[in-house]
């Protein structure tokens, strides 16, 4: 039997960057519907969702296109994890997960989705007739498990072959590509 | 809304973010550093301790403002980072260039 989602929450906005704030929103309501989601379980899905929120704001609309796109998101939870749903009738994403790297630290851009790869146990995206879809999955950790500290260690350098289903806490970043970075190493 | 909240004391100048960080609210950030590195200010703080979230647009706005702090001829630190920030600053590596501090002052006196 499939367990009851609690706190689920959903809306549709339009994807402009005007939208990013309700969206966020929606998903701390989710957390005041819901009892025992603990505070770093809370930060990565939150972190997630707003990323791909944002790609899906960047990149939905072709350049120069006058059509309004349309962006839904369902959160839900249950006892063993967290949940969204993004659809959008924009274009196409142009995206491999697979291919999904964290950019060097000089980078100004680029980091979102390597983000939310490093943040989920499962991101799957499809492209499905006219709309685009994504699902995120965090699991939970158990509610007394928070110690209200950074959860990711550093120096974990695992890399799963299929980051759509890696494991979270993993850090993905290319292990040593900030070496070397040290005063003035980000002037070009 | 995010305002972003500046001081000048002792030649140091101090950004405060209030609010989420975001593909939004982010270039205002930039151009906060930006009049200040124009100003003079070259040593930089960016004071997180009110930065409700951050995102990767705010990742790097804080990239760009280190660049042009540095380019400048002077150095930015971040102080007061909280768990989300912590996580985010990791998981892409960017606590090895943008050595957050726990204090604006131990920040400070870094620069």
């Amino acid at each position: 039997m499939k367990p009851k989602a609690s706190g689920a929450r959903q809306l549709s906005v339009p994807a402009v960057p005007a939208s990013l704030g309700a969206i966020h929103d929606l998903v701390e309501q989710v957390w005041s519907g819901t009892a025992g989601v603990t505070a770093a379980d809370r930060l990565r899905f939150e972190t997630a969702v707003v990323e791909v929120a944002g790609n899906i704001i960047e990149h939905a609309t072709p350049a120069g296109g006058a059509a309004e796109v349309t962006l839904s998101l369902a959160v839900g939870t249950d006892r063993a994890s967290i949940r969204g749903v993004f659809v959008d009738d924009g274009q196409e994403a142009d995206v491999d997960l697979d291919e999904v790297r964290m950019p060097d630290p000089g980078a100004e851009a680029g980091r979102g989705l390597a983000l939310v790869v490093s943040l989920c146990d499962r991101v799957h995206y499809e492209r499905a007739g006219s709309t685009n879809r994504w699902t995120l999955v965090c699991h939970r950790s158990p509610p007394h498990s928070d110690d209200g500290g950074v959860m990711f260690p550093v120096g974990l350098t695992h890399r799963p072959t299929d980051l759509r289903q890696g494991r979270c806490g993993r850090n993905r970043a290319a292990p040593g590509s900030a070496w070397g970075l040290g005063s003035g190493g980000l002037i070009a | 809304m995010t305002t972003f909240d500046v001081d000048r004391t002792d030649g140091i100048g101090v950004v405060k973010p209030r609010g989420r960080v975001n593909m939004v609210s982010a270039p205002q950030l930039v151009r906060t550093v930006n009049e200040l590195v124009g100003e003079g200010y070259t040593r930089l703080v960016v004071d997180l301790s009110e930065t409700e979230f951050i995102d990767s647009s705010g990742l790097g706005a804080l990239v760009a403002s280190l660049k042009a702090a540095r380019q400048a001829g002077g150095d930015l630190r971040l102080a007061a980072t909280t768990p989300q920030i912590d996580t985010v600053l990791q998981l892409t590596n960017l606590h090895r260039v943008l050595q957050p501090s726990p204090t604006v002052d131990s920040a400070r006196e870094l620069l």
